[in-house]
């Protein structure tokens, strides 16, 4: 929303030139009091100039400066007290210049219609003025309310989503209006809960939901808090109730009032229903994704699965039967299958369940300070190549930082890519783990001097069940590498494969740091 | 003939349950088989085992007050066997006395290495001596004088206390929770960090290499252990 206005400063600018102009106090808006104790000071300014000019003036100069005085009150003030001011100068004439002088006297025929003559100017001059100041009035406030629906408009269409829209057009609209605003949008299919909308008072719940069934403005000024309700009519439904309490009537209609309300109501319910659309069309999308991913999962999994069980079952039925002759060392092979594709099924397990783990969500994971030397220690010792310690040679840093790690995800990440490294290099060829702390975090890089992976497809295998061109027939779902890239950035970390000078795989990886320990209560 | 130490496993589940009494009979242990938690404490009452087998998903009761109500009357060492995502079930247990965990699927040598350590240092509970040695690390309870290899090892004083807990109990699995009150009170008992920190520095000055530990092992998730030997 800050961000909003920044980018649309002329908007702003203009709303409140136009907000100001409203609440700039206009000569009609003051109380007609003023106006009529104005007359008093004009008349006696024009008695003061009557007298400045009397050695050389006539009678008839005299009429003309009150004249121009009552002409001067009655361009500025209405009706009522341009003929007071009208009124004053005709008596302080009479008074000073109609003899007889310093007294009010009868005056003769001529003066009388000086008197009407001066009051029918005053009357119609007034009048005149009026009605153009009421006309200037409407243009300066149909301006303002252009200005205020398009600054609207404007703001609402930069919001990309409903649960932001509410709040946004609360502040909005209250801004406007110098009110306290209530939004509630109905997303959803779900009917609009009055009892839900989090009001203080049954009459405020009574009056909404007056609006929501009538679908139009209702105001009961006797209710106090949001005393203002309308829905807010969407194309083909209503998608929204609005609530509104004035700080002040006056400025709430001078501020546009009811029209101005119900045009806002109008643009507000078209954003909701632009952003209901777009959240459908979304959802959707997301769906088909969901359940593409689903499908291709569960064909994966249970190829995955029924292989290796089927290499047990076979195996452990064949060394199972009475009637056999195999001898104690094919038996013992058939054992030894046995227990290679039980690894085979637990390791597919254990990914299936990270994975279960990872698409849940941050709320999962359960974050410790962890010491990635532990880490890979507790990953080597889970490993089930034989070989597996004497070939990986780990060289991090004594004051490596701890991390801020579920310890479980890393450590099967770490697995994973040890695995791959230790199955797809020859038999004597080292897996090297190095780590360092960098500005990003703690870099983690697994590197091992197999045949590498294809520059083109060195992003490809960290997608789900990617099968790159140098996999092995015996391996997984091709979930490991897709597990690690999820592991990762489940800790707002990153991960690239590259390449090992020299030939060989890279990948490495940045993990967040634990903050670090302040105090440590040595004794 | 000598006697075999008679092991007690509670599994529901009659696969597993008879697997695992297959292959420790194997290994020359005795067994007794429960398939609930009441015939469990039964049997483990009138039968006195010498080691007890628990599976925390029993049908009937909860692992975790079976492992409690086991530790109310006797020292029976206790390894439990636990799922794969059960940690919190398994710290639980460990806290109320259990000595040792095991997570499915497990391999039969990883069991057997487990039964043997807490077979072998159960008396330890039951009696505190004053000091350990292992043929390479001596650690004197009543001085506070740590050695290793004949050489003294000097230890700030929450190092050693840190040491002394896991040594006072060899094999054994003890969690962060017990570790934290133990060396650094009651009210530090959320602070990882600080293991963390201090295992580090323990290892550091006790083992050969620190990164591939063998004496101070970490129970991942869990707690540590103090591996004695092999």
């Amino acid at each position: 929303m800050d961000q909003n206005a920044a980018d649309s400063p002329v908007l702003t600018a203009q709303e409140s030139r136009a907000s100001r102009r409203l609440e700039r106090p206009g000569w009609l808006t003051t109380s007609p009091l003023t106006h009529y104790l104005l007359a008093a000071p004009v008349a006696a300014a024009g008695t003061l100039i009557c007298e400045a000019i009397a050695p050389w003036a006539q009678l008839a100069d005299f009429v003309i400066v009150y004249l121009l005085a009552v002409v001067a009150v009655a361009a500025r003030c209405a009706l009522g007290p341009s003929l007071f001011a009208a009124v004053i100068s005709v008596l302080s004439f009479d008074y000073f210049f109609i003899p007889p002088y310093l007294a009010f006297g009868w005056p003769d025929a001529g003066s009388v219609l000086t008197f009407v003559g001066m009051v029918v100017v005053a009357g119609v001059i007034s009048g005149l003025n009026q009605s153009l100041r009421k006309e200037r009035e409407t243009a300066r406030r149909s301006e303002a309310f252009a200005n205020a629906l398009y600054g609207l408009n404007q703001a609402l269409s930069e919001v990309h989503s409903l649960q932001q829209l509410g709040s946004f057009a609360e502040r909005r609209l209250g801004k406007l209006f110098d009110a306290q605003v209530h939004v509630e949008l109905q997303s959803g299919q779900s009917p609009l809960l009055v009892d839900e909308l989090g009001l203080d008072s049954p009459e405020e719940r009574q009056l909404a939901l007056l609006a929501w069934k009538k679908g139009e403005l209702v105001e009961d000024s006797s209710v106090a808090g949001l005393n203002v309700w309308l829905t807010l009519n969407g194309a083909h439904r209503n998608v929204g109730l609005l609530g509104l309490a004035p700080r002040s009537n006056k400025r709430f209609v001078e501020s546009g009032g009811h029209p101005l309300l119900l045009a806002c109501a109008a643009q507000l319910a078209g954003a909701v229903e632009r952003l209901l659309l777009s959240d459908a069309t979304h959802r959707a999308e997301l769906q088909a994704e969901t359940e593409r991913t689903r499908s291709s999962l569960l064909a994966a999994v249970s190829h995955d699965l029924k292989t290796p069980l089927a290499a047990i079952l076979t195996a452990a039925s064949t060394s199972a039967r009475e009637d056999s002759n195999i001898s104690a060392e094919v038996r013992r092979d058939l054992m030894r299958t046995i227990i290679d594709q039980s690894e085979r099924l637990n390791r597919l397990v254990s990914n299936l369940l990270s994975m279960t783990k990872l698409e849940s969500g941050e709320l999962a994971l359960q974050r410790l300070p962890e010491e990635l030397v532990e880490l890979l220690d507790s990953a080597i010792r889970a490993l089930s190549v034989p070989d597996a310690n004497a070939r990986i040679q780990v060289s991090i840093p004594r004051d490596l930082p701890a991390l801020d790690v579920d310890a479980v995800l890393i450590e099967q990440a770490l697995i994973n890519l040890l695995e791959n490294a230790l199955r797809y290099t020859p038999a004597n060829s080292p897996i090297e783990v190095e780590a360092s702390d960098t500005e990003g975090g703690v870099r983690v890089r697994v590197v091992d001097h197999g045949p590498g992976i294809r520059v083109e497809e060195r992003e490809k295998v960290f997608e789900k069940f990617f099968r790159g061109s140098g996999s092995k027939r015996d391996g997984g779902a091709g979930l490991g590498l897709t597990i690690c890239r999820a592991a990762v950035l489940a800790h707002q970390g990153r991960i690239r494969a590259l390449e090992t000078p020299g030939g060989g795989v890279s990948v490495e990886f940045t993990l967040p740091r634990a903050r670090p320990l302040r105090e440590l209560h040595e004794d | 003939m000598t006697l075999q130490p008679l092991i007690l496993t509670i599994e529901d589940e009659s696969a597993m349950r008879r697997t695992l009494c297959v292959a420790l009979r194997d290994q020359g242990y005795a067994t007794l088989e429960a398939a609930t938690a009441e015939d469990g404490l039964y049997q483990a009452s009138l039968r006195a085992p010498n080691l007890v087998l628990l599976d925390l998903g029993l049908p009937d009761r909860d692992g975790v007050e079976v492992t409690r109500i086991l530790r109310r009357t006797q020292e029976v060492p206790i390894i439990v066997i636990s799922a794969r995502d059960a940690e919190a079930q398994q710290v639980e247990a460990l806290d109320a006395g259990a000595n040792d965990y095991v997570t499915k699927p497990f391999r039969e040598a990883e069991l057997m290495a487990r039964v043997r350590a807490a077979l072998r240092y159960a008396p330890h509970i039951a009696k505190p001596s004053e000091s350990f040695f292992n043929g390479r690390l001596r650690v004197d309870f009543v001085t506070h004088e740590v050695s290793l290899d004949g050489q003294k090892v000097i230890l700030t004083s929450k190092q050693y206390k840190l040491l002394a807990v896991l040594v006072r109990q060899p094999g054994r699995v003890i969690t962060y929770r017990t570790l934290l009150r133990e060396v650094w009170g009651p009210s530090r008992v959320s602070e990882v960090h600080y293991l963390r920190v201090f295992m580090k520095q323990l290892r550091d000055k006790l083992e050969r290499d620190p990164a591939r530990p063998e004496m101070l092992l970490t129970a991942q998730r869990v707690g540590y252990r103090f591996k004695p030997s092999d």
